[in-house]
């Protein structure tokens, strides 16, 4: 639609000034480590061996060097877990995330923008979900889908998408009184490309650093499914999961809780930064 | 055949408040010809700024009409208007406020552009964009710049560039320069008054600056509380205003003449009245100098005085 060349070089800028904040930068490198432990899982311990496979006589090994982050209460490496919950844990939490963002940027905007009865409709549905604990509602979606990752992932994404919807309604009352939104209506913009292009552009800060956020919580939420038996079934390796686990053993064998739960921590920790970081990257007038 | 380009017929505005109706606009018709600028001019919140948009349906009209070509076009249908909106365009007033902050130069002098799908190849929107950033004089380096690296006078130059965009007849300048400093005023507005010349624009000019609209405007109407009080061509209005309320706005207007230092000028006094269901009679009695038993009781109608100029008095 647009000149490409010039979107290039948004890109190309975006990522110029990333690189002049130091936290963002280390938050970016980090996130990328840890999305390539997800892919190449498979080449750093073997998945049916090390992670899954039951081994009685090595239970609850501390740290050593042949166990480098100890063992479980059923003999299983941690560390392979840990390498390999990456893949189930990031995923799902990301995917999760950014979906519910990106649903619930448009239903915001949506509600926020046009107001009166539309606002009206869309805020009370959103209201009657958002009442309901999010555990309970997506228990009540995978009793009624059946259990599964993918069903996981709808019961998550209706649980989330309202606190996102409600967010972005109120950044987008904001801006929708700017007056380059009258003077987009008097050019003869259509609602559905000032909603696109000006409407969510400046409300993108607000979408970034909740979506960062959101990404600990997903890990949680997701961790507290599968405990409950509902998500990712026991003998695959899942962050959140894994605390569960540990938690009986918290006692004399700590590693099971520190292990998942520094995981959890970085990852949670250095999207933060580079959600921060990328909110002012993507703001030109912060540029310099 | 008249040469009237628009006409605005009995226009009302009225915004419901919890304390009851607000006359914005009430009751207002002028028209002007096409190549020539009306003026308007009255103290803040006298409704001029909603005429305006009124004008181009930004707002909804509560009644009225306005004829544009000899067509109402509050009897337009959504995609009607589309086609509307490049004829008739806005300038609008805070050129800080007005651009999208998220946008650079060419997009947003392109958006006109791209929503009304003018062009389809590339070359030919950036030729485009580049002769109108000629035109309104801002220079080629700023294609990719955003506007906050800007001043106020270059990002008016924006707004006018993206008026000028879809080759409008007809032209709403919403108090265009009320937010420039003065050497920047003076060439937004020669550079208004260039342009009109050369693509036969007409202005409906908005503002509070009785200097500036002298500068520009053949006619000039002037407002208060939402109702015309007087219209006139700009000579006449400025020669012999009939309106105490326009003499008064003519008397505010500071003089460099030394000896009228100290010497009590008959500048007008109090504050405008709410606009919220108004009481019958004139609505700037209250004020008035010469106020008669009358003013308080009967609506002023406004009449043609001598040619072309009329007053809403009963003085």
């Amino acid at each position: 639609m647009n000149n490409d060349y010039k979107k290039q070089s948004q890109v190309k800028e975006v990522f110029r000034r990333l690189k002049k904040n130091k936290p963002a930068l280390i938050g970016l490198i980090v996130i990328s480590i840890i999305i390539l432990v997800a892919i190449f899982a498979d080449f750093i311990v073997d998945y049916e061996t090390v992670a899954i496979e039951q081994n009685i006589s090595q239970r609850l090994r501390p740290p050593s060097r042949e166990h480098w982050m100890g063992t479980d209460g059923f003999g299983r490496d941690v560390f392979a877990r840990i390498v390999h919950g990456t893949r189930v844990t990031l995923s799902l939490s990301l995917v999760t995330t950014f979906s519910s963002a990106f649903l619930g940027s448009i239903i915001g905007a949506i509600a926020g923008y046009f107001g009166g009865r539309i606002d009206n409709i869309i805020m009370r549905i959103n209201d009657t979900i958002m009442c309901i604990p999010p555990i309970l509602l997506s228990l009540s979606v995978v009793a009624a889908l059946g259990a599964g990752l993918r069903n996981l992932f709808i019961a998550i994404l209706v649980a989330s998408t309202p606190g996102f919807v409600r967010l972005i309604r109120s950044v987008v009352l904001g801006v929708r009184s700017e007056e380059f939104i009258e003077a987009a209506h008097a050019l003869g913009t259509s609602d559905i490309k000032i909603i696109w292009n000006h409407v969510l552009p400046n409300a993108m800060g607000p979408i970034i650093v909740q979506s960062t956020m959101y990404v600990a919580g997903m890990i949680l939420l997701t961790s507290g499914l599968s405990f409950l038996g509902l998500g990712v079934q026991p003998p695959v390796p899942e962050w959140g999961y894994m605390l569960n686990e540990g938690r009986e053993f918290i006692r004399h064998s700590p590693h099971l809780i520190y292990m998942p739960g520094i995981a959890i921590v970085i990852s949670a920790l250095s999207l933060n930064l580079l959600g921060d970081g990328l909110r002012d990257a993507l703001d030109p007038k912060l540029k310099n | 055949m008249s040469n009237k380009l628009i006409e605005v017929k009995n226009l009302k505005k009225y915004f419901n408040t919890p304390m009851g109706n607000l006359h914005a606009v009430d009751d207002v018709s002028v028209s002007i010809d096409r190549g020539k600028t009306l003026g308007v001019v009255g103290e803040s919140g006298c409704g001029k700024s909603t005429l305006g948009k009124t004008i181009i349906r930004l707002h909804e009209p509560t009644e009225g009409e306005v004829l544009f070509k000899g067509e109402n076009i509050f009897d337009y249908s959504k995609k009607d208007m589309k086609k509307l909106r490049s004829s008739i365009q806005i300038i609008f007033q805070d050129p800080y406020s007005s651009l999208n902050p998220r946008m650079t130069v060419s997009r947003l002098i392109a958006e006109p552009l791209i929503s009304n799908k003018i062009y389809k190849s590339k070359r030919e929107m950036e030729d485009r964009i580049k002769s109108l950033m000629e035109t309104v004089g801002l220079s080629g380096r700023l294609y990719n710049a955003y506007p906050h690296e800007l001043d106020g006078g270059r990002r008016q130059r924006i707004g006018i560039a993206r008026a000028l965009a879809m080759n409008p007849d007809f032209i709403i300048c919403d108090e265009p320069v009320s937010a420039l400093d003065v050497s920047i005023q003076a060439q937004i507005l020669n550079l208004l008054m260039d342009l009109q010349e050369e693509l036969e624009l007409t202005y409906l000019f908005i503002t509070h600056d009785l200097s500036v609209v002298k500068h520009i405007s053949d006619e000039i109407l002037v407002m208060y509380l939402g109702q015309s009080v007087e219209k006139a061509p700009y000579k006449e209005l400025f020669d012999n205003p009939i309106h105490p309320y326009t003499k008064a706005l003519l008397g505010s207007i500071p003089k460099p003449i030394l000896g009228e230092r100290g010497k009590i000028r008959n500048t007008i006094k109090g504050e405008i009245f709410t606009p919220i269901n108004p009481a019958s009679g004139c609505r700037f009695a209250k004020r008035c100098d010469y106020a008669k038993e009358k003013c308080y009781v009967e609506d002023p109608v406004f009449i043609e005085v001598s040619e072309n100029h009329f007053v809403a008095c009963h003085i």
